[in-house]
């Protein structure tokens, strides 16, 4: 393979990972700007959506059906979080917030692999076929799959939140908590709606890559993390951002861990945090700093 | 030459007012006590004005009877206790607030930050539309621009539409906290004649105000708060005669000074 | 107080006995790690229970040390002693490289970072075998030696060495927090704005107490790998940087033997997990749901107990007579007569000198090209309602917040880009809206937390308590100003309890602590009686007579008229009008706008005498 071949390939791989990591990306970003959480349990979501597809692709289940079920399970679990353990401490801070996500993932960590065990699960592709070159990389047909109804996801969300009323009370709340109130919007059904809308992008995420790599018990940690580097580049804010910093950043690892020895590939995207929140500080610098949400209160 | 938006509106607030009772209001700030026992009440269409100095705890009052903030004391709406409540549910009782600040949804378009409000009111889509067309004709300039966004907005309009956001709920008594804090004096005169015509069309308004002459100009009865208490209430045209109201609130210097040396 | 006395006494015999008590029937293993956990607890206590930090990474920080120690021993042949110290050096400088850009951001994004940083560690302790011995570790790491005990081996030495340590860690960290840094610290989490307004830099402390906590943990790892002789990549995993955090959460991190009665629970814990649970789980899993257990704890922890269990504990130890905090036969700590307090310079330069200053929120224009200058010496007022961008003004002016455009000199020299710790370290000083004092603090606290900038003692002059006579010093000096301000009686209750006027008192008073040349106050008037705005504006006036600038911004437009030099009018950001109160009073434009018609009355009437009768009528 010519140079540039190997480099369309990365890059391709790069942004079919990057749309995985995006869909959970963006699940952090509702969540945290509607409840001010940081879910370390974002991966958790895409684990079970992922697990009980392949069950249910095994026991002879079509693929149509599996992909909306594990969705539809993960939103599920995703509204039992927020019940069980947001709500319960909606107003406190930040920090006891996301000691409560941790708690979360290992609890549901360790329900999964109560039911599921620690072996690799798998599921046929959606489509058979031989893979497709496109523009000088060869892709998967389940990559093509994944870009799609990624991209499908995608649009949904835009449409919803930049057109639906519930999209925009959503954003309402994330915008200004006190006025979404004095409105009479209800800040817990926003909550859980948030939290049901991570769920099923987790789930959703879990279900596309899982033809593509296993299903473990253990695979939401590394997942959850990677989105949370696009994530972070976007402060957890700006959804747009999110999505963009999440595509750029599966390209960056995809390109690194075709250099570097496979071991270290996890360890990448924590050098690529490391250099967002380098960059995020430099920002903050510049505009004047921390200080400025709490002297605007005032 | 009545100002544009004193036009009468096709619809109005005939009615629609609600009673307010507030008893022994106290509330705190972590250690500071910035509530300390308020008694009030605004009865069906009257306009209430709420005067004090700063920090005396106007605005605490208010948060208070929204329940932003944790209180002892009783909140009645029509005689229904909103003690219980919390802040979305007193709104969709009937409570609507204008608060300090506006607090407007910047990024959102004014139209959305409309119809946000009779969304979280539980209002249906033709309802809506009814109580958006009643908003666009008070305040015209808000219907030239539906699609801006909020914060591109002029003080004197952002200010206008805070307060349509509150009218948007149907609400049965509305509050405004120092809505005439910023704005020209010519927006000021023209806020003050809508909110008296809305009184007349039958809201009940609670209104508290930093500009003491303003608000008792165009009351029905006042309050004085004074460091979280009330400590005057009567008519306002009995405040505005009032030697110590009007030493306090309406232009009266502190004991002179002895000459400043420089 | 005997109670406590008593149980420490225990504490300690207990200690010094259990090798004894326990010999031949258990192993002082679990003893020993206890001490470990609890050094790498005690870190975590100090950073998140001061500092508001949570850090995820005391086990990398834990597993750098162990294997820095172990390398420098074994591939290097350095003496462990030497050894350890580099390991120290290690851990500390890489908390600070990783802590930098961290630090500046807000809390979640150190848990998220210190997450990322134990992945990397464990990442490269596996896969570069060259170096580390991979998964399987590296052996052979030689014992300490100390002198006439020789080499120390087994597990007995290392057990009083590690428990000295946890000793030695609970009283650097009981002197930090009674400290010049310590009150910088409880400032920096009552109030981030109010500490820097008093020259108190975050980044620096947070950094410092970060590097701290990594450098223990890194202590605890080298005496780890000198105790076993071994070490692999095992231990220092995710999952221990969990265990801590519990630990810490569960004995309550605002306490630090707090953090020591955690580890024992939780290392207690966890052996008992691991001996029952692979009984009822196959191999490898039973760690993971160790983990669960860990996540049920926590969560019950900071929902169910979220001060943690220490202070339950200390109750009990508390006499009751000692719940209340007055105590009646205080000695003097100071004398009443002035200590001698140089007057600030005067300054020739114009104070403020602000040109053409603009400020946008968004789309909302708060300051809107606005000059004035403020000379050396006067009072000057800042007037307008509400919204009018007064204190955004101030905010500018402190360094806050930064001007969209324009320029703004303080002293003869620019200030725009200066952070808000170095204006204030010019000698500026402030006070808030709404008082930002330290609730948890005394009186006497919260104005030496105003001295700041005058004391010296540093990160480690601190943790070592050599600071008692620059402390005694400036307790002598704060009460000279708490005499000043009528708040002596109130020396040593914490602020909390104190009534609204004096909270502002207080607020003054720390602010003239820091000696400053220039003062601002932010509406200081608001929620005084009548009888207080009359001391307040005798005080201003005292103030200025030393040779203070006052910037006063004031809703009460009469306390300003009868105080101010000169006023400045602002309206909707603009400056509508500027000058000796006289002329503003009767400006046409001032008074149509904001001092209504009342107000136009008085000033064609003229002032009243004392009995509030008009001397003249328009």
């Amino acid at each position: 393979m010519s140079l540039g071949q190997q480099l369309a390939q990365f890059i391709a791989a790069g942004i079919v990972n990057g749309a995985i990591y995006a869909l959970l990306g963006l699940g952090l970003v509702v969540i945290y700007s509607v409840t001010r959480a940081v879910n370390v349990a974002q991966g958790e979501f895409a684990a079970l959506g992922a697990l009980l597809a392949a069950t249910l692709a095994s026991a002879g289940w079509p693929v149509e059906a599996v992909l909306p079920v594990g969705t539809a399970a993960s939103a599920l679990l995703g509204l039992l979080a927020y019940l069980g353990g947001i709500r319960p401490v909606r107003t406190a801070s930040p920090l006891v917030l996301i000691i409560v996500t941790l708690a979360m993932h290992l609890t549901l960590k360790g329900l999964l692999l109560l039911v599921w065990g620690t072996d690799p699960y798998t599921l046929p592709p959606f489509s058979q076929g031989a893979p497709l070159r496109i523009l000088g990389a060869v892709l998967a047909r389940q990559s093509l799959w994944i870009l799609g109804t990624a991209g499908v996801a995608l649009m949904i969300l835009y449409g919803f939140f930049g057109y639906t009323l519930y999209g925009k009370a959503l954003r309402a709340c994330a915008i200004n908590d006190l006025a979404a109130r004095l409105m009479g919007i209800r800040p817990q059904a926003m909550g859980a709606i948030a939290w049901t809308l991570a769920g099923a992008l987790g789930g959703l995420a879990g279900v596309l890559i899982t033809p593509l790599t296993l299903a473990t018990y253990d695979m939401g940690l590394m997942l959850g993390l990677k989105g949370f580097v696009g994530a972070v580049a976007a402060g957890l804010t700006s959804y747009p951002l999110a999505v963009l910093g999440c595509l750029l950043f599966g390209i960056v690892e995809s390109l690194v861990a075709g250099l570097l020895p496979s071991g270290y590939r996890d360890a990448i995207a924590f050098g690529v945090l490391v250099v967002a929140l380098l960059t995020r500080a430099v920002l903050a610098l510049r505009q004047g700093v921390l200080v400025g949400e709490e002297v605007l209160s005032e | 030459m009545k100002p544009s938006w004193a036009r009468r509106s096709p619809e109005s607030a005939r009615g629609a007012g609600g009673s307010l009772q507030v008893y022994d209001l106290q509330a705190s700030y972590g250690p500071v006590q910035a509530l300390r026992g308020a008694t009030l009440e605004c009865a069906p269409g009257e306009l209430v004005a709420i005067i004090g100095p700063n920090g005396a705890g106007k605005t605490t009052l208010l948060r208070a009877i929204l329940g932003l903030l944790p209180h002892r004391g009783d909140v009645l709406l029509d005689g229904r206790s909103l003690t219980a409540l919390s802040t979305e549910d007193r709104v969709r009782a009937g409570l609507a607030l204008v608060p300090e600040r506006r607090q407007l949804f910047d990024t959102l378009s004014v139209r959305d930050n409309l119809l946000l409000s009779g969304f979280g009111r539980g209002l249906g889509r033709s309802r809506m539309e009814e109580r958006l067309r009643l908003v666009f004709s008070l305040f015209p300039a808000l219907a030239e621009r539906p699609r801006a966004p909020a914060r591109s907005l002029s003080g004197g309009q952002q200010q206008m539409l805070a307060i349509g956001r509150a009218l948007m709920g149907e609400p049965r008594v509305l509050l405004m906290d120092e809505p005439l804090l910023g704005l020209a004096p010519l927006i000021v005169s023209e806020l003050l004649g809508l909110l008296r015509r809305l009184c007349d069309e039958g809201l009940s308004v609670v209104l508290v105000e930093q500009n003491a002459r303003a608000a008792l100009a165009v009351a029905d009865r006042a309050y004085v708060l004074e460091r979280g208490r009330i400590v005057r209430s009567g008519s306002a045209r009995d405040l505005q005669a009032d030697p110590a109201v009007h030493s306090a609130y309406l232009g009266g210097p502190l004991k002179p000074e002895a000459p400043r040396g420089k | 107080m005997n109670r406590a006395w008593f149980l420490r006494g225990c504490g300690l015999l207990l200690l010094l006995l259990l090798p004894w008590i326990l010999r031949d029937r258990l192993s002082l293993t679990v003893p020993f790690v206890i001490g470990l956990h609890a050094i790498l607890a005690l870190g975590l206590a100090l950073l998140a229970g001061q500092a508001g930090q949570v850090s995820l990474g005391q086990a990398a920080f834990y597993g750098i040390g162990a294997y820095t120690a172990a390398l420098l021993t074994v591939r290097l042949g350095w003496d462990p002693w030497l050894a350890l110290g580099m390991a120290v050096l290690v851990a500390a400088s890489l908390a600070y490289v990783l802590g930098a850009p961290v630090m500046v951001l807000r809390g979640h994004y150190l848990v998220l970072g210190t997450l990322a940083l134990n992945v990397v560690v464990e990442v490269i302790l596996r896969n570069w075998q060259s170096l580390t011995g991979g998964a399987n570790g590296l052996s052979g790491v030689p014992p300490l030696h100390l002198g006439p005990f020789g080499a120390l081996r087994g597990t007995l030495p290392y057990y009083y060495l590690v428990w000295g340590l946890v000793l030695a860690s609970l009283w650097l960290g009981h002197n930090l927090l009674r400290s010049r840094v310590g009150r910088a610290l409880a400032a920096i989490r009552a109030s981030e704005v109010a500490a820097v307004s008093l020259g108190i830099p975050p980044v620096r402390y947070k950094l410092q107490l970060f590097a701290y906590s990594a450098g223990c943990a890194a202590v605890a790892g080298g005496l780890y790998a000198y105790e076993l002789g071994f070490v692999s990549p095992s231990p220092f995993g995710f999952e221990l940087s969990i265990a801590i955090l519990v630990m810490g959460v569960l004995g309550g991190i605002h306490h630090l033997p707090g953090a020591v009665l955690g580890a024992a629970i939780v290392t207690l814990l966890r052996e008992l997990l691991r001996s029952l649970l692979p009984q009822f789980f196959r191999g490898g899993a039973s760690a993971e749901y160790e983990a669960v257990v860990y996540g049920l704890l926590l969560a019950a922890a900071v929902i169910g107990a979220p001060t943690g269990l220490w202070p339950l504990l200390a109750r009990w130890t508390r006499r009751p007579s000692q719940e209340s905090r007055v105590q009646p036969a205080q000695p003097p700590l100071w004398r009443l007569n002035q200590v001698p307090v140089d007057p600030p310079e005067p300054a020739r330069d114009p104070v403020v000198k602000a040109q053409s200053l603009t400020k946008r929120f968004g789309g909302l224009v708060a300051v809107d090209d606005l000059s004035f200058t403020v000379s050396p010496g006067e009072i000057y007022a800042i007037i307008g309602p509400n919204g009018a961008g007064k204190t955004t003004v101030l905010n500018l002016i402190t360094g806050l917040l930064r001007p969209n455009s324009g320029s703004l000199v303080l002293f003869g020299s620019p200030v725009h880009m200066l952070p808000p710790e170095r204006i204030a370290s010019l000698g500026v000083a402030r006070t808030f809206q709404t008082p930002r004092v330290v609730w948890d603090l005394t009186v006497l606290d919260n104005v030496r937390l105003g001295m700041h900038l005058h004391l010296q003692a540093g990160f480690f002059t601190s943790l070592l308590g050599l600071n008692h006579e620059e402390e005694a010093s400036s307790v002598r000096q704060a009460g000279v100003l708490l005499e000043r301000l009528g708040l002596v009686p109130h020396a040593h209750e914490i602020a909390a309890n104190l009534p609204f006027g004096s909270l502002r008192l207080l607020e003054l008073a720390r602010a003239l602590a820091l000696r400053p040349r220039l003062l601002l106050l932010d509406e200081p008037a608001s929620g005084l009686s009548r009888e207080q705005r009359m001391e307040l504006a005798r005080l201003i006036q005292e103030i200025r007579a030393e040779g203070v600038t006052v910037v006063l911004v004031e809703h009460d437009v009469e306390m300003v008229l009868q105080v101010a030099d000169r006023v400045l009018v602002l309206h909707q950001g603009r400056r509508i009008a500027e000058g000796p109160p006289s002329v503003v009073r009767s400006h046409p434009e001032v008074i149509s706008a904001y001092l209504g018609p009342a107000a136009a009355e008085i000033a064609t009437a003229g002032p009243k005498d004392l009995r509030g009768n008009r001397r003249a009528q328009a």
